[in-house]
């Protein structure tokens, strides 16, 4: 005999695989999918076939041309354009879940040595600090040389799939991290850390800095950690993006063995 | 925005236009699903709650219903039909259905009658249990153990 909590859950989780769920039940149910609720989890697995079956049931029906239009006005979008909100393109499809990255040893090996260039001064920052992240992320997004890569737990946080969006600008030399659902840190005991892999340098790392998530890092209106991304050093190819957990302040050398986020052009 | 539209459009209409018959209203959902993506849905988006597409087709579905449901469409379809008369119409295929809800219909015929009813008023035509429940004329509690059980069922045929 099911307890009244597994049958609230039981029902629950076959009303949103009928698709019958309302909206406070379906945020119920998506929050606790997302917090990793194991009993919640198994069972929209259980019923995960049959509402798969039941979706697969759905024609293909091509909508009126002239809705295009009207949505795309809607939304302040130019018909035939693309828009700011790169991270839209980028949700991805049943086959591109995040797995976890492995670096090349060779790689990690070689950050020491372009970080101790980056000390001296080799490239120095291009933009002064100081301003709203929010407003540099909005700026970036809208360029039209930003690219957008989804960005997967891995590592230490292989378990939490996909994680956010990384955009990057190489004429600008700047990035922003877009991330929800992630572990906070305590600054006095690590920080995260940014690299970025150039393919033009022979797979060298280049750091894009120390940064937290806490309390106190910037969000945007639907709570995602914005952090900005600034390479020591210019990255001409940008091919891998990743995140460590290192000391406070962050490392010259690092072995990877923290490794929590990484985005890879083409997916992971 | 506009290539996740040309991507998924076609289904996400399908489904919609399955639920609603009525394009202008169809036009309307898709139209509110993508705004509703735009604003702040696809932040919401995690692959722990499925695939994309899936989880893209859930939310029009969910819409669907919603509009559905607002419009008390089904509640007036129903009542002017006469239960015994929409039971019959659910429980036969008509030559004018959509290949969708035929193949709906097929799925559900491997189920027992008193199961079948259930997730065939529920599924295709977005009824709350309770409307049901009114609908079959039994008890709310008989709608979630026939929903149950048949979707058990499914689960083996399917999984």
């Amino acid at each position: 005999m099911p307890t009244e909590s597994e049958q609230h859950l039981k029902e629950l989780a076959e009303l949103y695989c009928l698709g019958l769920a309302d909206d406070g039940q379906v945020a119920e149910i998506e929050s606790r999918l997302k917090q990793g609720d194991p009993d919640m989890a198994r069972e929209v697995e259980r019923l995960r076939p049959v509402s798969e079956a039941l979706l697969a049931l759905a024609a293909t029906v091509t909508p009126p041309p002239q809705l295009r239009g009207k949505i795309a006005a809607s939304l302040g979008i130019a018909q035939g354009t693309d828009d700011d909100h790169a991270a839209l393109r980028r949700l991805p499809d049943s086959s591109s879940r995040p797995g976890r990255l492995r670096f090349p040893p060779a790689a990690w090996a070689a950050i020491a040595a372009l970080l101790l260039l980056a000390v001296w001064g080799w490239w120095p920052r291009l933009i002064g600090g100081g301003h709203d992240p929010l407003s540099g992320y909005r700026v970036l997004a809208a360029d039209p040389g930003t690219v957008s890569w989804s960005v997967g737990g891995s590592g230490e946080w292989a378990g939490k799939g996909n994680v956010g969006t990384f955009l990057w600008n190489a004429a600008l030399q700047r990035g922003y991290l877009r991330v929800a659902g992630v572990d906070v840190n305590n600054p006095g005991r690590e920080q995260f850390q940014g690299w970025l892999f150039d393919s033009s340098r022979d797979k060298h790392a280049v750091s894009g800095g120390v940064f937290d998530i806490s309390a106190s890092t910037p969000r945007d209106a639907a709570g995602n950690y914005i952090i900005e991304i600034r390479p020591d050093l210019r990255v001409t190819s940008l091919n891998t993006f990743a995140v460590t957990i290192e000391r406070p302040g962050g490392v010259v050398v690092t072995d990877a063995s923290r490794l929590v986020m990484a985005a890879k052009g083409g997916g992971l | 925005m506009m290539e996740l539209y040309d991507r998924f459009s076609p289904r996400l209409y399908g489904l919609i236009i399955g639920l609603l018959h009525d394009h202008s209203s169809a036009n309307d959902v898709l139209q509110e699903v993508m705004v509703s993506l735009w604003k702040s849905a696809a932040a919401r988006y995690d692959p722990a709650l499925g695939s994309a597409e899936s989880w893209l087709l859930m939310l029009a579905r969910s819409r669907a219903i919603d509009h559905l449901r607002s419009v008390a469409r089904t509640k007036a379809r129903t009542q002017r039909a006469g239960e015994q008369e929409v039971i019959q119409q659910l429980a036969a295929p008509r030559p004018t259905e959509g290949a969708a809800l035929a193949d709906l219909r097929r799925l559900l015929a491997t189920l027992p009658g008193e199961l079948q009813q259930p997730i065939l008023l529920a599924y295709a035509h977005g009824m709350s249990r309770e409307e049901i429940a009114s609908q079959l004329n039994i008890p709310v509690g008989t709608v979630k153990t026939r929903i149950s059980r048949g979707v058990d069922r499914l689960r083996d045929l399917v999984g």
